[in-house]
């Protein structure tokens, strides 16, 4: 009679245990993370065939460079037009803008004080989420003295998971014609690196492979993605990177850039799947 | 004798019952403050309108079409919003839409999410609704099912030459002793020196005698109940410098109401 109580206790322990064994058997957790410029929505600023193209690929976070929101030429009936939240409720999920400049003063002449309460033509970066933003800066970054280059930014989001682990995800785009350097600095800098929660860092940083903007990321970040060209031209301009030690990668793919034989980009998506190690 | 009692009844109780109905549908039934003695007459020029969507109870928000036209409706007179428990799917089907997401593009508003909790495939948050970018948001975690979400927003009077008036403003939903017990760290960053910020929030009814102590044993700082649902209640903690005049209700959808909270800056 005891043994059969022995068993029956035994076996409600086990059955209780069962929800904890599971979860120690359970990877670290995987995320799909895109990183597109997407070169403002044009022509015409329809968001869906975007949003078409990136929804198969079930991504946990997404970031946009060249992202031109509630600008006069996207409106629409005369209304500004959110553009960034219209993509992220096409694809279910939450958004953030990121302001690197407004559209009315690209050259920077004018205060940056004039526009911290921006309403309407901004320019700058974007994450798309499948969990709430819980914490976010913008920043500008340093702007190289040369014509013809713009006003960059970077945008860091954190985000609590539902198993409470804490992410952040960044993202950027360095400019086109100098100063790049400058710019990593910046970035690896604490300024944005805050502490040491693991971070995604992703977007075009106009570089190659091996250049010293890229070591300057590495002295931070490690490569999440490989060395196929992101540019239309076949250039790898497009990086996806995790803070040292953070993150594995499993898989890496350059996806399409066209979507029913329309050209959304003059840069493909990038995509990775990552684990977090730590 | 009893006979007319069982007529007038449910007459009395009708009676009743519309007029409420007829006061909250107008935007009328108003709660204004009594002015405290020592505390000065009130400015209505550096007064803004802060509004509260919400059922008070513990569901999320469904009449979503009734909320964006209300929301619309006001303009740039909503300088400053809380969609209360504005849930979103966060594991959706790929078809699904986002309730945040789209909140705020339906609006034309800028938002930010203020997590309560994960809940199964949902989150259940709430959506602060304002109008211009903002570089920054923070949030102090309390417990894993309850955060403090802070922001700085630029608010407008609603007078005829509008003043400007930052409000560092927070919002939270407490729902036990223990996330008030667990709020000391959170409430020492939200009420410093760099932050003073105004909350405005929830609280399940039960302890919120609880979190009125709490805010109480802040330096400077003196909580409010705004209002009371049947599960929860309304409330706002903020530096004594910020008087809640006035509260009225517009009744939005079947039981979702928008409360205005009228709100004095910088009262010495």
């Amino acid at each position: 009679m005891k043994l059969i109580h022995y068993i029956k206790t035994l076996i409600v322990l086990f059955v209780m245990a069962v929800p904890a064994i599971r979860s120690m058997a359970q990877t670290n957790e995987q995320f799909t993370v895109i990183t597109f410029n997407i070169r403002s929505f044009e022509p015409d600023f329809d968001v869906k065939p975007y949003a078409e193209l990136l929804r198969a690929y079930n991504a946990d976070f997404i970031c946009l460079n060249e992202v031109e929101n509630r600008s006069s030429r996207q409106m629409v009936d005369g209304k500004y037009r959110d553009v960034v939240q219209d993509l992220a409720n096409e694809l279910g999920m939450f958004a953030i803008f990121g302001y690197s400049y407004n559209l009315s003063n690209k050259d920077g002449k004018l205060p940056e004080a004039n526009y911290t309460y921006s309403q309407n033509e901004m320019y700058g970066n974007a994450i798309l989420s499948r969990y709430p933003v819980m914490a976010s800066t913008a920043h500008q970054l340093p702007r190289p003295n040369v014509a013809g280059s713009d006003q960059r930014g970077v945008l860091s989001a954190d985000f609590i998971l539902p198993s409470m682990k804490q992410v952040r995800i960044i993202a950027t785009h360095l400019d086109h014609r100098a100063g790049q350097l400058e710019q990593a600095s910046f970035i690896v800098s604490d300024k944005v690196m805050v502490d040491n929660t693991p971070a995604i860092l992703m977007g075009d940083m106009n570089m190659y492979p091996g250049s010293s903007t890229i070591q300057k990321l590495e002295t931070r970040f490690e490569r999440l993605d490989g060395d196929n060209g992101t540019f239309q031209s076949g250039a790898k301009l497009d990086y996806i990177m995790g803070t040292k030690g953070s993150w594995k990668l499993i898989s890496t793919e350059v996806l399409p850039r066209m979507y029913n034989g329309k050209e959304l980009s003059d840069h493909f998506p990038l995509k990775s799947v990552v684990e977090l190690i730590k | 004798m009893k006979k007319i009692w069982k007529l007038a009844l449910p007459v009395c109780l009708m009676g009743m019952l519309m007029s409420g109905c007829l006061k909250e549908n107008l935007g009328v039934g108003n709660r204004v403050q009594p002015e405290e003695e020592g505390v000065a007459k009130w400015n209505k020029n550096k007064t803004i309108e802060l509004y509260f969507v919400s059922e008070l109870a513990d569901k999320g928000v469904s009449e979503f079409p009734q909320l964006w036209n209300y929301v619309k409706g006001k303009g740039d007179a909503w300088t400053i919003g809380v969609i209360d428990r504005c849930d979103v799917m966060y594991n959706p089907p790929k078809q699904n839409t986002n309730a945040f997401a789209y909140t705020s593009f339906a609006t034309g508003k800028f938002a930010s999410y203020a997590l309560n909790r994960y809940a199964g495939d949902n989150t259940q948050g709430s959506t602060i609704l304002f109008n211009h970018k903002i570089n920054n948001e923070e949030f102090y975690p309390v417990s894993s099912d309850c955060f403090v979400k802070f922001i700085r927003i630029q608010a407008k009077t609603t007078t005829e030459n509008p003043v400007e008036i930052i409000v560092p403003f927070a919002t939270a939903r407490f729902e036990t002793a223990a996330h008030i017990d667990a709020a000391k760290t959170a409430f020492g960053k939200i009420s410093a020196p760099t932050h003073q910020a105004m909350m405005v929030g929830t609280v399940k009814a039960d302890v919120a005698e609880k979190l009125k102590s709490a805010v109480e044993a802040l330096t400077g700082y003196a909580y409010t109940e705004v209002t009371k649902g049947d599960d929860y209640v309304l409330f706002m903690a903020a530096p004594k410098s910020w008087v809640l005049r006035e509260t009225t209700k517009d009744l939005i959808g079947k039981n979702l109401a928008a409360f205005c909270l009228s709100i004095e800056a910088s009262v010495e």
